[in-house]
């Protein structure tokens, strides 16, 4: 699969996150969007359909949080591949993320490049679901 | 990376026998701000480094507001006591008596402190007012460890502390 082809979402409200995780993603070769709100992210989802979606669960003062925007895009499509950002004290909705269909999880803070094998993991199960 | 302290098996030790655990709102907030700003670092660090570029100076100074806020949070967590804060949770975290263990204390200082530190001294030095550089890419990659370092460090904490964290990811599979 042409990587470029790929679309991800970041959503995340620190900006330096969603910008550089973006930059990266765009770097190694695929199309990134950024978003540093839940509504933002909505109407981005909306427009552009990632199929990669990298979401915060604290999206600090937005009136949509992240689990709201994973259900939402989980509703409209629920075979996006989502990647959930959280806290360790997160455990409700870690649960509710994994009824909800997400594989793959992030603790923050994040080191090294732990995220992008992540990201690549889920861009494996895009291509296994397409043959 | 922060040496090793000489007691640090005796400090874990102490943790384990002991059962000292750290308050969940603590957690809470080492994981809402420290996560954010040690995040926004490697982010930003891994964004040049990963293509063997160097930290230009514009991003270089978002490193060190970021190194900022760590410093100011950390402050927040180990003396709370002595802040005025609006933030909702640093109230709380007033308002609760809650006693950080000197182990943790100590811990916690001599990690996240000397690793916050280690960074701003490297952004500092390329950062000098009177001849501003990008940072190279071999020191970008000390940055880099010493993210990763803070994160193991929380990560070892929170195994050693396990009692209301540990479950989470079992619970999530």
């Amino acid at each position: 699969m042409d990587k470029s082809r790929i679309k991800i979402l970041i959503v995340d409200d620190e900006e330096d996150i969603a910008h550089f995780t973006a930059k990266i993603l765009q770097y190694d070769g695929f199309t990134a969007f950024k978003a540093m709100d839940g509504a933002q992210a909505l109407a981005i989802f909306e427009k552009e359909r990632p199929q990669i979606c990298l979401i915060d669960v604290h999206l600090g003062y937005s009136k949509i949080d992240g689990m709201d925007v994973l259900r939402k895009i989980k509703a409209t499509d629920k075979n996006t591949e989502c990647i959930m950002i959280t806290r360790i004290t997160d455990k409700d909705t870690i649960a509710e993320a994994k009824k909800l269909g997400v594989k793959e999880y992030l603790l923050k803070p994040l080191a090294s490049e732990q995220w992008l094998e992540k990201v690549h993991v889920a861009v494996n199960a895009l291509q296994g679901g397409a043959k | 990376m922060a040496n090793p302290l000489a007691n640090e098996q005796a400090l874990y030790d102490k943790i384990k026998d002991e059962k000292i655990t750290v308050p969940l709102i603590i957690w809470d907030l080492m994981y809402r701000y420290l996560g954010d700003e040690i995040s926004a670092i490697t982010q930003i660090t891994l964004s040049y480094w990963k293509y063997n570029e160097p930290i230009p100076v514009s991003d270089a100074k978002k490193i060190k507001e970021h190194t900022k806020k760590i410093n100011d949070m950390v402050r927040k967590i180990l003396h709370h006591e002595k802040i005025m804060d609006e933030r909702e949770k640093i109230e709380e975290l007033k308002n609760s008596n809650t006693k950080l263990s000197p182990v943790i204390h100590e811990l916690f200082f001599h990690y996240i402190g000397n690793d916050v530190y280690g960074i701003e001294l490297i952004v500092g030095f390329y950062l000098d007012p009177s001849d501003e550089n990008p940072i190279p890419v071999e020191d970008a990659q000390k940055i880099l460890n010493k993210t990763s370092t803070m994160k193991q460090f929380m990560d070892r904490l929170r195994e050693a502390t396990q009692q209301e964290v540990t479950i989470i990811g079992e619970e999530a599979s």
